[in-house]
């Protein structure tokens, strides 16, 4: 019984250091393609790899629905998920351009006009 | 006194002006104008969806999208997109979001006189700005509809507004600090003017990785109406129609690959796989030798292809 642990333990060690990089025979994908060929001039790069799940984790923390960032970071490429998951809290946000920063732009032509005539 | 009154007025109106300096795209318009571009142009059949809230992202996409008829409603785009934590949408969802409704997402060129051309055949473009400052940013997205060339003048459906005329000089301003940041949503069957191959087919490519699998292909044969011999819109189109089942459309798009860029690993690799497929053994072994014999970045995968292949003939010949 205990050859018999041995082996399914070193089976299981096998199957988890070798399926990564197992190559999946078939169609070379579209983004492969072009990737090599935007990635002709900067060809060193390191790529990081990071997973859409911890994107749509990101996404669920901020207040979308679980269901609902799964489908957006599915419709992202591996690039966009890379750009997402290390600048999610200070990426651009568009939200509105309501009239306040006038005020705040007034308020700074005072301050200064104010500074430099007392 | 006097002096030190007129020294904060000038750094406050520098701070705050649109003077010229701060707007070099509108200057190099001014000097030299586009000779390719019409003077007026004003979309006005791109409708206009007010924005609620902080809903300027699905707004904008909203107007562009229905402008080229897919019928999508504010509140599905609201849940595509907007983003409660940072109370706004990021570009990259923006992007992503235009893909999911079957439509090539693609950032244009940072140039003002690419916005220019891409209105003046009839797209609107998405545009971010920032409305306060650089250490205090308030981002905004609004979609530019018309120009005037004349007067100098965007026009552009932004926020409560269906109709706001801006100088271009005052617009780039706004535009600037996002790295003149724009995107147009393409119907499939069309290429922006100002479009380049490689960056294209990236956008291509990405809507085909969302699933959009005919929109993709619909895509790829636009770009070979461009670009006849582009290898990422050859290959494109052959993976395409392999996902569709459609296997002789992947064969002619694959061997028209093989034999335009007869050095593409891919393409012959490809090209094996659907001849395999097809119980075309003896064809299929040569391309699979052929794309070893290549080498490059690509070789455990053709090398893979090439003993798959082995592998279906031994059992053929053993039965």
């Amino acid at each position: 019984m205990k050859s018999f642990y041995k082996l399914v333990s070193q089976l299981l060690i096998a199957s988890m250091v070798l399926v990564p990089f197992a190559t999946q025979a078939g169609m070379i994908g579209t983004d492969q393609v072009v990737a090599s060929a935007a990635a002709q001039a900067n060809r060193d790069k390191v790529v990081q790899f990071v997973s859409r799940a911890d994107v749509a984790k990101q996404l669920e923390t901020l207040g979308v629905k679980a269901g609902d960032a799964q489908a957006r970071v599915a419709a992202m490429t591996q690039e966009e998920i890379n750009t997402v998951a290390s600048k999610i809290d200070t990426l651009p946000a568009g939200a509105s351009d309501s009239g306040w920063w006038w005020a705040a732009g007034v308020l700074v032509v005072a301050l200064i006009i104010w500074y430099a005539y007392k | 006194m006097k002096a030190r009154f007129l020294a904060g007025f000038l750094i406050s109106w520098a701070l705050l002006s649109g003077c010229t300096t701060l707007s070099p795209q509108t200057r190099s318009l001014k000097e030299q104008r586009p000779a390719d571009l019409p003077a007026h142009v004003e979309l006005t059949q791109v409708p206009f969806v007010p924005q609620e809230d902080n809903f300027c992202g699905p707004s904008a996409l909203a107007m562009v999208l229905n402008a080229e008829g897919a019928r999508v409603s504010l509140d599905t785009l609201i849940q595509e997109v907007y983003l409660p934590g940072r109370e706004g949408s990021l570009q990259v969802e923006m992007l992503a979001a235009v893909r999911r409704h079957g439509f090539v997402a693609y950032p244009l060129a940072p140039r003002f006189a690419d916005v220019l051309r891409e209105i003046a055949v009839g797209t609107p473009v998405i545009t971010l700005e920032n409305y306060g400052f650089s250490w205090y940013p308030k981002w905004h997205y609004s979609v530019m509809i018309g120009y005037d060339l004349d007067e100098f003048e965007v026009i552009r459906r932004s926020g409560e507004k269906p109709r706001r005329v801006v100088p271009m000089g005052i617009f780039e301003k706004v535009w600037k600090p996002g790295g003149y940041w724009s995107m147009v949503a393409m119907p499939p069957d069309r290429v922006p003017v100002t479009a380049n191959e490689i960056d294209y087919a990236t956008a291509v490519a990405a809507l085909e990785q969302a699933g959009q699998i005919k929109n993709a292909a619909t895509a790829y044969d636009a770009m070979l109406g461009r670009w006849p011999d582009s290898l990422a819109a050859q290959i494109g189109r052959g993976n395409t129609a392999y996902a569709l089942h459609d296997l002789a459309a992947a064969e002619t798009a694959f061997r028209r690959a093989t034999v335009g860029h007869p050095d593409s690993a891919a393409a012959f690799n490809n090209l094996a796989q659907v001849l395999a497929d097809q119980g075309r053994l003896d064809d299929a072994l040569r391309a699979a030798e052929h794309a070893v014999s290549l080498g490059g970045p690509l070789l455990t995968q053709t090398q893979a292809t090439l003993s798959e292949i082995r592998a279906k003939m031994g059992k053929k010949s053993i039965n």
